[in-house]
């Protein structure tokens, strides 16, 4: 994931955080992750897939047909139960990361 | 992490359709985009490029998400085996040469491979096996071992502390069960009342001993069937159990019947029934005379133990070595030099295994040779198709595929022939298998050679399957990736030339021919072996003789009883029309089972070993064996200080001397010789004249001595098959309860004796048949394919003039000179290997003359045959044609 200049499995945390507002289809989980990070994040759209499909993969969304706000057919992924406590993990763990480096570069 | 499988599995099913829909998924992420940017006034065709430049590149990010679910070598390996299979079913007659070849190879390694499995990995159906032990007695002074122990010995070994319980048990104990039908013989085991609690073996119905109360002597007379004799003789009724049934003449209880599957404590040896040792002395004049329980000497049991928790093999071996050398020092004078051998019970009598595993031994190197031909059959095949594909390839490369993706891929491609001839190997194998199960040797003990196969032999044959996939295919598969780039796209093929002289593929072809010449030399050998066997004189008239067995022992009669049931059973035989003389014996020969003795004939002389015979009046006339001189035995009571003995006797102990009359010492007795007879063959067809004893027969003999019980022998006018119904009627009228076994004429006795020649003729000449098969589809195939690559040579040839009849003697002349190489070399090993074999021979040299000439002779014809037909097709080839072709 080097050329989306992400910290490595960041992405997928984003993408279980963005999740717990509710269902939503590949577009528009794409659109809340711009919006919330107020354009910085530069990320190529289309590795949103890949990593959707490892996510479900591992049991921590599931991807269900459904209907989308106009009414065209969509792939609606939400988080599941154990998505949850993986997210609450990966949470703590880029805290206690972020927290690391932050007091490398001398900034806390 | 199952479910993570599940997830995976389940979309492999759908791959095609989960593809399709993520295609889906991000049009209608690019087309929602579109539409976004041109609601923000994007023109339309900007909005497009636009949004698909942020996107990505779909293809790849799709490729990603495949990889997710799939490992890249997975859908690499897929990817390939499509390939594979579509190539292979383009050209179905290679692909069946190919997998034939591997078939015939695998299927006989695997064959021998099953025969070891189940000799060295055996395992008894029984509960927990790995904790059954084996014990046998071990003699120090020559090292063998599997040899049978005393009852005191085992009533010692039960102190041992490592083992729950030790049994010990006879497994050669024949009675005559009756109920449900006319009474018959079967071989049962006596064994020690825990036997049961030891060997654990699954029940159908009821249980085993009562290991507190069946020991006792006179108590409880009770019996366990097996599966096989519950369902042949009483029709698998589960209310067997409780019922009473005749054991020789008594009557006990039948408290359960085995499972299917167990057959006895001891691999091969079948048993039908198994009654505990509370019954030994009610059947005490069965088979064992003597003292059997007290007498240290009196070695008859095996015996099995089971581990305790936590004890091991070597421990409870270290044990029973203690106490071993504890009896040693007890008892000096039956037990010095005697130890005790334990190992996991299911694997072959150690006795009998050194015989075993030199034969397949043998065996084995002759289906390695086989596969291996076959081997550099397919790997001359996939070479010269590789060649034929070297455009293809060489495209491929030019292109930029890798070298190792490459060969990577042809590799899948002959493993995959070669999975397919593995699998067609096992089935071979399996039936190879069935029909040594149904392998009858010619003795009458219980003996099983059924091989069970295992998961083990198919591992077997599917790892050996890809090995010779890949053996045989990374040659062709380098040689094919060889980055000669230019010349191959070129279409040039001078290199590879009409006749490279130290080619790959000649050399794997001269090698196959040397192969198969040794396979041939083989198995021409025990071909003739087999012929030279059947053609020696047994020393007997075998025409219209039949043998019945009966053993008056078995109903527990006294010997008064029994004289009298002999008396009526000859006189009844003799009196019936067509029948010219009866006789009676305790065995004939070429039973395999008579008794030896060794005497020294008079004080000086050296010592001679005999068969012991007991014979009644005129079995020298029945059996056709001449009478030299002398007279034979008389009727009435027997004197028994006479004997009558053979030529082979006379000619060793003392020759040229007039021995009617004579008297020698056998076992400080004085014997008168009154007759001398001809030498017949006694024990084996090979064997040279053996000296035999023959003594007159006990009035109320039975069978003790000898495991075949008494032989009834008529000679018969006609063919002897026809008086079998009056002579059964006859001894049922004199005594419906006693079992006849083992009808059989001479002639059939004599041809069971020939099994061995026998088997190693079939085994060796069907493996000289498959190298045969295997190298003539080696031969034609190199030499077509050399016609094919020389298409346009030729053709030039016959444009400038060339006769057809010069084309044919070209081509001839490449595949003969293969041949001749081979056969060379072939016969050079074979001169070399032939003495190995010279153990096995009937009256043939291991350097048979006929063999070493009409086998070159018949491999050079049927090369130059498989030559004939691709010779012929080039020299019919139509020059316009042939120089146009590409």
């Amino acid at each position: 994931m080097g050329k989306n200049d992400l910290l490595p499995g960041t992405l997928d945390m984003m993408v279980l955080k963005t999740l717990t507002r509710g269902t939503m289809h590949g577009y528009a989980i794409a659109q809340l992750l711009k919006q919330l990070s107020e354009d910085v994040l530069q990320v190529e759209e289309g590795s949103l897939y890949p990593a959707l499909q490892r996510l479900e993969l591992n049991g921590w969304i599931e991807g269900e047909w459904g209907v989308s706000a106009n009414n065209r057919r969509a792939r609606m992924y939400k988080l599941t139960p154990s998505g949850r406590k993986m997210l609450a993990s990966e949470v703590e763990r880029y805290r206690q990361m972020t927290g690391a480096i932050a007091r490398v570069m001398g900034m806390a | 992490m199952l479910e993570r499988w599940r997830r995976r599995l389940r979309y492999w099913l759908h791959s095609r359709e989960r593809a399709r829909l993520l295609r889906e998924e991000m049009e209608f992420h690019l087309e929602l985009k579109t539409r976004e940017l041109m609601e923000d006034g994007m023109a339309e065709q900007d909005a497009h490029s636009t949004a698909r430049r942020q996107f990505g590149n779909p293809t790849a990010r799709q490729e990603e998400s495949r990889e997710t679910w799939m490992a890249r070598w997975l859908t690499d390996f897929m990817r390939d085996a499509t390939f594979a299979a579509r190539t292979i079913r383009k050209q179905p007659g290679f692909a069946a040469l190919a997998v034939l070849s591997a078939a015939l190879g695998i299927g006989a390694c695997s064959l021998v491979f099953s025969i070891a499995n189940f000799a060295l990995f055996g395992r008894l159906p029984v509960h927990d096996p790995s904790r059954l032990m084996n014990i046998s007695g071990r003699d120090l002074r020559e090292g063998s071992v599997g040899r049978s122990m005393a009852y005191p010995d085992l009533a010692d070994l039960r102190q041992a502390e490592c083992f729950q319980g030790i049994t010990g048990y006879f497994q050669f104990m024949p009675a005559s069960i009756s109920g449900g039908g006319e009474p018959q013989r079967y071989w049962g085991t006596i064994a020690t009342a825990n036997y049961f609690d030891v060997v654990r073996p699954s029940f159908a119905v009821g249980h085993g001993f009562d290991a507190a109360r069946d020991d006792r002597q006179g108590e409880s007379p009770v019996v366990v069937l097996s599966y096989s004799l519950w369902k042949s003789r009483f029709a698998g009724d589960p209310a067997i159990v409780g019922q009473r049934i005749d054991l020789n003449s008594r009557k006990v209880t039948v408290v359960g019947v085995t499972g299917p599957a167990f057959r006895g404590a001891e691999t091969m040896f079948l048993s039908d029934f198994w009654i505990p040792f509370s019954m030994l002395d009610a059947l005490a004049d069965v088979g064992m005379g003597g003292d059997h329980l007290h007498n240290r000497l009196n070695q008859w049991l095996a015996a099995a133990g089971r581990l305790r928790d936590g004890a091991s093999v070597q421990s409870g071996a270290a044990e029973l070595d203690v106490i071993g050398k504890r009896l040693s020092a007890a008892w000096p004078a039956t037990n010095d030099d005697r130890g005790f051998y334990v190992e996991r019970a299911g694997q072959l009598n150690p006795g009998m295994r050194r015989m075993v595993v030199v034969f397949f031994a043998l065996l084995l190197a002759v289906s390695v040779l086989v596969l291996c031909t076959a081997c550099a059959n397919v790997a001359n095949l996939l070479l010269a198709r590789a060649s034929a594909r070297q455009k293809e390839i060489a495209t491929r490369l030019a292109i930029g595929a890798g070298r190792g993706r490459l060969v990577r891929q042809l590799l899948t491609e002959s493993v995959m022939l070669a999975l397919a001839g593995g699998a067609a190997g096992y089935v071979i194998s399996r039936a190879g298998a069935s029909a040594i199960g149904r392998v009858r040797i010619p003795l009458s003990l219980p003996i099983d050679f059924s091989i069970p196969l295992d998961y083990r032999v198919l591992l077997f044959s599917m790892s050996l399957a890809v090995l010779t996939g890949v053996i045989f295919g990374l040659a062709p598969a380098l040689r094919a990736t060889s980055p000669d780039l230019t010349g191959a796209l070129k279409d040039e093929r001078a290199h590879i030339g009409p006749w490279r002289r130290f080619g790959l593929r000649n050399i794997l072809v001269v090698a196959q021919v040397a192969m198969c010449m040794v396979l041939l030399v083989c198995s021409g050998l025990f071909l003739r072996s087999l012929r030279s066997a059947a053609k020696i004189d047994t020393g007997m008239s075998h025409r219209n003789v039949l043998l019945m067995g009966f053993d008056p022992g078995l109903s527990g009669r006294s010997a008064k009883d029994s004289a009298r049931l002999l008396d009526a059973i000859l006189a009844g035989a003799a009196r019936l029309p067509g029948v010219e003389s009866a006789t009676l014996a305790s065995n004939v020969p070429l039973d395999m089972e008579g008794t030896q003795d060794i005497l020294s004939p008079a004080p000086g002389k050296s010592p001679v070993r005999v068969d012991i015979y007991s014979v009644a009046p005129r079995f020298f006339e029945t059996l056709g064996i001449p009478l030299i001189a002398g007279e034979d035995f008389r009727g009435g009571v027997p004197a028994d200080d006479i004997v009558i003995v053979n030529q082979a006797f006379a000619a060793q102990a003392f020759p040229g001397e007039n021995l009617v009359g004579r008297r020698i010492d056998f076992y400080k007795r004085s014997l008168r010789i009154v007759g001398v007879v001809g030498t017949a063959k006694s024990r084996t067809i090979g064997e040279e004249p053996h000296p035999c004893f023959y003594f007159p027969i006990a009035r109320d003999a039975r069978g003790n001595d000898s495991l075949t019980g008494i032989t009834l022998a008529l000679r018969t006018r006609g063919d002897p098959v026809g008086y079998v119904t009056s002579v059964r009627q006859t001894i049922g009228k004199i005594e419906p309860t006693l079992a006849v076994f083992d009808v059989r004429t001479m002639d059939v006795q004599i041809e069971k004796a020939l099994l061995l020649p026998r088997v190693s003729a079939a085994l060796f000449g069907l493996a000289g048949l498959m190298g045969l098969l295997i190298s003539t589809v080696g031969i034609y195939g190199v030499i077509s394919f050399s016609v094919a690559r020389q298409t346009k040579d030729i053709g030039i040839r016959v444009a400038l003039g060339a006769r057809r009849a010069q084309v044919l003697g070209m081509v001839l002349r490449q595949g003969l000179t293969l041949t001749f190489a081979g056969c060379a070399i072939g016969m050079l090993a074979a001169l070399a290997l032939s003495r190995i074999t010279a153990s096995l021979l009937y009256g043939v040299s291991p350097t048979d003359g006929l063999t070493f000439a009409a086998v070159p002779a018949a491999l050079f014809t049927i090369a130059a045959i498989a030559c004939l037909v691709p010779a012929r097709r080039a020299a019919k080839l139509d020059p316009i044609r042939a120089l146009r072709c590409e």
